[in-house]
């Protein structure tokens, strides 16, 4: 045989080996995928179509749906008397929360994973209690914290000598303090960094400490890269989540003072379910959604790239 | 060392809640609302924990919640884990769309979306059941724990994977046998988040169940709340019973995924 | 043989079962909120009604987000025969269609007869709901403080109300601060008072009332335009955010006092007295028997007439009901004022039915020992009577909407940073444009 029919014999299986591999990868991929493929295909995008094409109507929960275009968005645009000090408000609060939440969080698990710390059970399980305090709870609690006359903050700056604070019942300080409470709920970001920071190798860290680097050359050079996975998800759920707050301005300032706190969630809450107007809050759902997956794009773009993994992908 | 005095102070600011639910809890109504607020109450009154169950029915209420919980964490942490190993390390077509529409799934806002599901969910007759909850559960059990998983398992090195598809696996024994043990802190981690997740969830049970006898705690807790005035003492007394199997739930799981495996030896 | 006899039993049963099978098994179903405690009082009305009438009566029960779950459930056309309705969304809800009239229920002869101010009437005309509890707005006070001020009780006959300023006058009596000192004195400390003078819950049925009070309120005479804006509506919100700014006899938003229950305030003397609701009275009694406080009632001061709203929620019968007629029984039995006396009793409720404020015999009935003060016959019932003007909510569909303005711009004028004129100047615009899309709905 000649060298050509040789080598075209050895390589046609290597070939059909791999593309059968490829096949099965790609049969295996879909099966596993099979269950959340049917909850997306059913249970989101069915209703987001849905909501999509009610959004060019005036439907209003029970009645007819007649076609306007883009009216509603229009509207909401231009003349809505509170769209856009909710964006504002809702902007504000999403990435000053991201960046509290996420940096308490982050700071409490590096804390709790130092080697010699003793009773790690018992301050891992005291730092998660603030997110599972059921919300009725936790709202009045901080309400009270808050409170400028006797409420524990005050008391403190008070003590300190430092000017005190009207919270959440002036405009201009009502989204910071509820900046404050999420971060003080960091529990389930927390966690997740744990997690994370569990799985940095300590040979890793090792080697850093035999090159001579310190404390602060082992946490930029290997700790962040590490955990750069879940410090993307944690970013990026906090900004959603950010985004998608409600109970607190719902149950603690009712949107107030003065419209500071009508986060778009309320806002579309309001106009769907007390003001009946349907097509006109679904609109507004979709331009959130449609601010908030730039947003997404922009951290996927640009923080995406950098993150980590420890596979080859 | 420093580190205790911070990590002390951070204590006494997360335990200050439970504190307050328990002093809440044992006071008059009009107490609680008092300023500056009082400490301590001023007749310990244990029979409110007694009052708030008696027209309570824990019993049913917890085993509702049952229902719904133990099927839906291990749907939740089973669908999650495989959409995350299919979208962190296999290979298909159209992935990329895949795993954008996942994101996308988060990003629209609940309220309008909840009357189409409502509908659909009407429609095959599944109001006042508990099968909304299983289907969610078990179809992805959301995608933030689909993207959860998907950052975990592409922290794994592929060589796992490839060693063993060289020993002749299957993709599924490479699921089950490998990668799941090495993901179990997480996918621990994510029984947790959905265990509290379930356990305190109000809106869900509110809008797909009619039947009292079908009602969870988190829903029970809310009768408590009354059309013009809220008895606060029952609610925090309740709330409180609720909060503590949680907490206990965590403290104990939480040594098994924080301090979970390692990985030495094969990266660096 | 035998199978004759098999056909002849098998005929005997049917032939038995027949008149079973004609009588139609009814099941209603029936909505509402509230905590356990309503929950078992109308459970156990509910089962009176299936004693008495024969038709089940399935009870859905939402502690929370009852608006949201109706109308999830209209989108869906599950929504139950009969229930109660949030009073902002009714009028609202009627014009679309969703309610249906309840006239003849009315009528029927099961109820006694209802007074027209708690009747909500879409643009039919039609009567859609009607309250199952009155409820007006009055000043509780703590007659102890009172006494240890050395200062007469407020008014317990409209007759003898006082007007504003009158009402401005005793609040810079009650009110001290950490010194002792009144508003006015010299080294008054507006920065540390011990006691407020009043405080206002429940601010849109409190505004109404006063606005009323100066002969005005959220319309203009003629119904088609906002008077929110005008003179007489501009000077009562001035007056009332004086209160806070200039008398200082008012906590402001932020202050501790206007953050406590009203039990929490005369428990530790915070607050002399608290503008609301005739609701109150269940939780006051039982704060009485915990804690020990003392209450009673006095009319609200007035601007031009003493007048208070009234308000209260609804019992509806919704569009999809197959069985009307059903249904309206069942609506007529809860507007039965007997039916629901337990709630009367415990001070949650007011009757709905004149009769009910006139006759002695049906009075002694409902006032408790222990629940209703001193002075609740002058102070509430009398003044329910006489002097009440139906809230907003019973006629028009777009007040959430308005209030959802209003409230928030009055915000700053309680603070202090903007005066009542150019707040309501400010969202002129918007409220005309509220009124003007509502009116066009109308057609």
């Amino acid at each position: 045989m000649s060298n050509e029919t040789i080598s075209s014999v050895i390589a046609t299986p290597k070939r059909r080996h791999f593309s059968v591999m490829r096949r099965n990868e790609a049969i295996a991929g879909y099966l596993f995928m099979l269950p959340l493929l049917l909850g997306i295909v059913f249970l989101t995008y069915g209703q987001f179509v849905y909501s999509l094409y009610i959004s060019f109507t005036d439907q209003s929960v029970f009645g007819a749906a007649n076609f306007v275009g883009f009216q509603n968005y229009v509207k909401l645009l231009t003349e809505d008397f509170f769209f856009w000090k909710s964006i504002k408000a809702t902007l504000l609060y999403a990435f000053g929360s991201v960046i509290a939440t996420q940096l308490t969080a982050l700071a409490i698990a590096l804390l709790l994973n130092s080697k010699h710390l003793h009773g790690k059970t018992f301050f891992r399980t005291v730092f998660y209690i603030p997110s599972i305090v059921p919300a009725v709870a936790s709202c009045l609690l901080w309400m009270w914290m808050f409170n400028p006359d006797f409420g524990l903050f005050n008391a403190f700056l008070k003590v300190l000598g430092l000017p005190t604070s009207k919270w959440i019942y002036a405009e201009s300080s009502a989204v910071p303090s509820l900046v404050l409470m999420s971060a003080w709920a960091c529990g389930a970001p927390m966690v997740i960094y744990l997690s994370g920071l569990a799985n940095v190798p300590p040979s890793l860290l090792e080697a850093v400490e035999i090159d001579g680097g310190g404390v602060w050359s082992k946490f930029i050079h290997i700790t962040i890269p590490m955990i750069s996975p879940v410090l993307f998800y944690n970013t990026l759920m906090g900004v959603i989540g950010g985004f998608m707050t409600f109970t607190n301005s719902y149950v603690m300032t009712e949107g107030g003072p003065n419209n500071a706190t009508l986060f778009v969630n309320y806002l579309i809450y309001r106009d769907a379910f007390q003001y009946n107007e349907f097509g006109y809050a679904s609109a507004l759902a979709w331009i959130v959604f449609i601010l908030l997956a730039f947003f997404t794009l922009i951290i996927f773009r640009f923080f995406g790239k950098k993150v980590y993994y420890g596979d080859r992908d | 060392m420093i580190l205790y005095v911070i990590l002390l102070a951070g204590t006494a600011v997360c335990i200050v809640p439970l504190y307050w639910m328990l002093r809440s809890s044992l006071m008059s109504n009009a107490e609680i609302f008092v300023f500056p607020p009082l400490f301590f109450p001023s007749t310990w009154r244990w029979n409110n924990y007694v009052k708030t169950f008696q027209n309570f029915e824990a019993l049913m209420y917890f085993t509702n919640t049952m229902k719904i919980l133990v099927p839906c964490v291990i749907g939740t942490v089973l669908t999650s884990s495989m959409a995350g190993y299919a979208l962190g390390r296999l290979r298909f077509p159209g992935k990329k769309i895949w795993f954008a529409l996942t994101i996308g799934a988060m990003i629209l806002p609940g309220h309008v979306v909840l009357i189409p599901l409502y509908l659909t969910y009407s429609f095959i007759g599944a109001t006042n059941t508990y099968t909304p909850f299983y289907l969610a559960a078990w179809c992805g059990g959301g995608a933030a724990n689909v993207f959860l998983m998907r950052q975990f398992m592409r922290t794994l090195p592929r060589e796992y994977d490839e060693s063993a598809m060289i020993d002749g696996a299957s993709r599924l024994q490479i699921f089950l046998k490998i990668l799941v043990p090495l993901c179990a802190p997480i996918m621990i981690t994510v029984a947790i988040f959905t265990f509290m997740f379930y356990w305190n969830d109000f809106q869900g049970p509110l809008i797909y169940l009619r039947s009292d006898n079908k009602f969870t705690l988190a829903l029970g807790i809310l009768s408590l709340r009354g059309a013009y005035a809220s008895k606060w003492n029952y609610i925090m007394a309740a709330s409180l019973v609720m909060v503590v199997p949680a907490v206990l739930l965590f403290a104990i799981g939480q040594r098994y995924f924080i301090e979970g495996i390692v990985l030495t030896g094969v990266k660096g | 043989m035998k199978k004759l006899l098999c056909v002849l039993l098998s005929l005997c049963l049917l032939l038995a079962a027949l008149p079973a099978l004609a009588e139609e098994e009814i099941t209603l179903t029936f909505s509402s909120w509230g905590d356990a405690a309503e929950k078992q009082i109308l459970e156990s009305a509910l089962a009176r009604f299936t004693e008495e009438t024969g038709i089940k009566v399935e009870y859905l029960y939402t502690p929370e987000d009852y608006v949201t779950k109706m109308t999830t459930m209209a989108a869906a056309n599950e929504l139950p025969d009969v229930g109660y309705l949030s009073e902002p969304i009714v009028v609202q809800w009627a014009n679309e269609g969703m309610l249906k009239d309840l006239t003849p229920a009315l009528q029927s002869g099961n109820v006694d007869a209802k007074m027209d101010s708690n009747k909500f009437i879409d643009k039919n005309g039609n009567v859609v709901g009607v309250s199952v509890a009155d409820e007006v707005v009055m000043i509780f006070y703590n007659p102890t403080y009172f006494d240890q001020m050395g200062i007469p009780y407020p008014p317990s006959k409209a007759e003898d109300a006082w007007t504003w300023e009158e009402f401005v006058d005793v609040c810079k009596k009650l009110t001290v601060d950490v010194n002792g000192k009144h508003p006015g004195e010299d080294g008054f400390d507006e920065k540390n008072i011990r006691t407020y003078a009043v405080k206002m819950d429940d601010r849109d049925y409190v505004y109404e009332s006063f606005l009323y009070s100066n002969g005005t309120g959220l319309f203009t005479e003629d119904g088609k335009g906002i008077a929110l804006y005008d003179d007489a509506a501009v000077e009562v919100f001035q007056a009332i955010a004086d209160l806070v700014n200039v008398e200082h006899v008012m906590p402001s938003a932020e202050d501790a006092a206007n953050n406590m229950d009203m039990s929490a305030c005369f428990l530790s003397n915070s607050c002399a007295m608290v503008i609301s609701g005739q609701w109150n009275f269940q939780s006051m009694a039982i704060a009485a028997e915990e804690d020990g406080i003392t209450y009673d009632v006095g009319v609200l001061p007035y601007f031009k007439e003493p007048k208070t709203a009234n308000t209260g929620t609804p019992v509806v019968v919704f569009r999809d009901t197959k069985h009307y007629e059903e249904a309206l029984l069942l609506a007529s039995y809860i507007m039965n004022t007997d039916f629901v006396m337990n709630f009367i009793t415990s001070g949650l409720w007011m009757p709905v039915s004149e009769e009910w404020y006139t006759d002695e015999a049906l009075i002694s009935k409902w006032i408790t020992e222990g629940v209703h003060p001193a002075h609740y016959r002058e102070a509430c019932i009398d003044w329910a009577l006489k002097n009440t003007h139906p809230s907003a909510y019973f006629t028009y569909g777009c007040v959430q909407q308005l209030e959802d303005l209003y409230i928030p711009a009055l915000d700053n004028v309680l603070l202090g940073t903007q005066t009542a004129k150019d707040a309501m100047e400010g969202i002129r615009g918007e409220l005309d444009k509220v009124m003007s899309d509502y009116l066009a709905s109308l057609q």
